[in-house]
């Protein structure tokens, strides 16, 4: 055994056993261990934190109001710029049905996201939001790139802009746009786009409002491996800061989910990340931030099958249903599963399923989005741009929504 | 002690690491207790063993120009009329050629030669796999005619290793004809199927049945865990990553020394989930396509796997490439 094999090894025990890493110990697992052995030690974390050998998931949708942004980021195929005829708004008539469809396939969810908008301040967002709310389901809503432009159109902080949308509805704020949380990485593929401490902020005070987050990374596209770990450093230390100021109960990001960037767009040429990449980042990102509790798999770009094998690399969540997804789908990478098929892709890797909230908190599964069942209600491709009957709104330039 | 070691320990099957570096075949008792412990970090540790002490870091991958042979395409009576097609894949860089689809129900053993030979004249430089053992074992049937004698004939117009599909590897009757192949000179992979379906008894009695034929033959170039699903099936219907997985570690434990190779087909698997099984015991990858315009994509297609892929999420599993033929002979470059 190398010298080198004998470090890495007592790296991974460490962080076995709950051993909180440094930076160089995270960089030299990404660099030299065994993919095996972070399999083994990932899944020794996963267990001691989430003790049942049961893998939860959530029936949701994610519904894309607007695909208007003025970030213009390398990797993405879904936005439109402002004036383009592309744009689109969502009518209130089709929020309303996706949020009657969500809930009559046994979802109480939307995780709604956009783009950045120079043209709708706080006061716009409030109203969709207060109309979202008002269809009786939880709101996942707005990343942190979203909400600092909301603050930046509406004259306000990051914090009031927070307090007004969480008032008007507003339930959690999903990890959307994290990217990665380096600012040489970030430069390099969205420059437009809020930097880290940007991110960093809204999630901040969200968790000082008493809001829950989730965090994401998107990997595999021009970072290093050291911005990687700058990445998991900063949101395990901000976990730090909101479990303190909760005092030990429950608090700050509810999970941590990556997924590895799929090339499109300007980055079209690239290669993506492989099986291996996401399982290597995906343990060490387990390894690295133990203190948020739940990991999920990304069985959306890396298919059932790797996402099965991620439950043995740290997760314990295969996140949701997806009975909508327009984003990563518009980057050619298309998987949706009803939850009978969650269920049973979960059954299958060795595990029991668990339907939950967004909390994390179980919940009866009642299976009432059966794949023939959701054909039916939500049509055979619920996607923006396939509802029959759509009403978008084209935007042209400088209209106003409000 | 490395954490893989304690959870062998844990489940008691630590005794069973010497013998996986040592590449000693395993007793059916012994790949029991692995397949009972459900766990495929454990079942892999022990395999990424045996093809650590086997294979060191290179990871061998063929360059395939994946063709539908013309009388597939334009039925039975057309198959010596089209070979005017196959000019374009001169010039193609590969360094195998694998005929696609199945022959045709009824399909003759000349039909079934005269597509070997216009293949393999297209590209005579590629050594050409083709032809299921389960389609060998129906024309064998249909001709009345020793399943020996048939591959003699397929062996004499260009074929130069069987080929295969999912699905396959599942019955006595292909294992003999792969024990024909052997006998008449034909270098084949042993192709185990695995299904969601399969009891592990049954599946643990077939992978027996293989490693026996490569004790006695040593006919193997390589032997593969081979789902009877592709990804893209329901994941109601297909194998989980965590069964691909423990199967692929099977295998490896299982032939020990009597298979050169482990592979793993990423057109089957998925390639995301096949990248990850080069430490689950595969230091081969099947799945390259060198042309995508002479493989259509269908349901039994190539997916968009190139080359520099292939090779770049070698790299990410911490492996090195070797680029080999359809015979597993290193290659510097491919032919074109």
């Amino acid at each position: 055994m190398t010298r080198a094999t004998t470090s890495v090894d007592a790296i991974l025990r460490k962080a076995a056993d709950g051993g909180r890493l440094t930076p160089a110990e995270g960089l030299a697992l990404l660099a030299d261990a065994d993919l095996v052995e972070l399999g083994a030690a990932a899944h020794a974390v996963r267990m001691r934190l989430n003790p049942a050998r049961r893998v939860t998931y959530i029936i949701d949708r994610n519904v894309n109001y607007s695909n208007v942004c003025d970030s213009y980021c390398g990797f993405c195929s879904f936005y439109a710029p402002p004036g383009s005829r592309r744009g689109y708004l969502l009518s209130r008539e089709t929020l309303a049905r996706k949020c009657a469809e969500t809930k009559a396939l046994g979802g109480a969810q939307v995780l709604m996201q956009g783009g950045t908008s120079p043209d709708w301040d706080v006061a716009w967002y409030a109203d969709l939001l207060a109309f979202v709310k008002a269809q009786g389901v939880h709101v996942h809503a707005l990343s942190a790139p979203e909400i600092q432009a909301v603050a930046r159109n509406s004259k306000l902080s990051v914090r009031e802009t927070i307090a007004r949308l969480r008032d008007a509805g507003l339930d959690s704020i999903p990890g959307g746009g994290a990217e990665i949380l380096s600012d040489f990485a970030r430069n390099a593929i969205s420059p437009m786009k809020c930097s880290a401490d940007q991110w960093i902020e809204v999630h901040r005070e969200a968790h000082a409002l008493g809001m829950r987050t989730t965090a994401t990374m998107m990997f595999g596209h021009r970072e290093r491996p050291e911005d990687r770990i700058e990445h998991f450093e900063r949101i395990r230390s901000l976990q730090d800061e909101a479990l303190a100021r909760a005092g030990g109960a429950d608090a700050g990001f509810t999970a941590f989910i990556s997924w590895a960037f799929q090339p499109t767009n300007s980055m079209r040429r690239m290669e993506p990340a492989g099986g291996a990449d996401y399982l290597r980042n995906l343990a060490v990102s387990r390894l690295y931030v133990q203190n948020v509790r739940h990991f999920q798999s990304s069985w959306v770009t890396m298919g059932p099958k790797a996402g099965q094998t991620a439950l043995w690399f740290g997760c314990d969540d295969m996140g949701s249903t997806m009975i909508e997804e327009n984003v990563v789908s518009s980057a050619g990478v298309s998987y949706r599963m009803t939850s009978p098929e969650i269920c049973e892709v979960i059954r299958a890797a060795g595990f029991e399923p668990q339907q939950r909230n967004f909390f994390y908190e179980p919940v009866e599964a009642l299976f009432l989005d059966a794949p023939e069942r959701t054909r039916e209600v939500a049509g055979a491709n619920p996607r923006n741009a396939a509802l029959p009957g759509e009403a978008f709104a084209p935007l042209t330039g400088g209209v106003s929504m409000r | 002690m490395s954490v893989c070691d304690g959870l062998l320990t844990d489940l008691g099957l630590a005794d069973l690491a010497e013998a996986c570096v040592a590449r000693r075949p395993l007793s059916r008792a012994e790949l029991g207790r692995i397949a009972a412990a459900r766990n495929p970090l454990a079942a892999a540790s022990l395999a990424d063993r045996a093809r650590a002490a086997a294979s060191g870091v290179e990871v061998t991958h063929p360059w395939t120009l994946r063709v539908r042979a013309p009388g597939l395409v334009h039925g039975l009576e057309d198959a010596t009329k089209v070979a005017h097609e196959f000019d374009a894949v001169a010039g193609v860089p590969a360094t195998e050629m694998e005929m696609l689809g199945a022959l045709p129900p009824g399909a003759t053993l000349g039909f079934a030669i005269e597509l070997v030979r216009t293949l393999a004249a297209a590209r005579p430089d590629l050594p050409l796999r083709a032809i299921t053992a389960h389609e060998v074992d129906a024309l064998a049937a249909q001709e009345r005619r020793p399943r020996k004698d048939v591959l003699a004939a397929l062996r004499d117009a260009g074929l130069a290793t069987l080929t295969w599909r999912p699905g396959c590897g599942r019955t006595p009757a292909e294992i003999d004809v792969h024990r024909a192949a052997h006998q008449c000179g034909i270098r084949t992979v042993a192709t185990v199927g695995t299904s969601r379906r399969d009891a592990i008894d049954a599946w643990l009695d077939r992978l027996g049945a293989w490693t026996a034929l490569a004790a006695q033959s040593h006919g193997f170039l390589a032997a593969m865990a081979l789902p009877d699903r592709t990804e893209g099936a329901s994941p109601l219907e297909g194998t989980s990553g965590s069964d691909d997985w423990t199967a692929c570690a099977l295998v490896r434990i299982a032939f020990g020394d009597l298979a050169p190779r482990v592979s793993s087909d990423w057109n089957v698997t998925g390639s995301k989930l096949g990248a990850t099984l080069l430490s689950a015991g595969a230091d081969d990858v099947v799945g390259t396509q060198a042309a995508a315009k002479w493989a259509p994509a269908t349901d039994d297609g190539p997916r968009p796997l190139n080359p520099d892929r292939a090779r770049k999420w070698i790299v990410e599993a911490r492996r090195s490439p070797v680029l080999r033929d359809a015979l597993f002979r290193r290659v510097d470059a491919p032919c074109a």
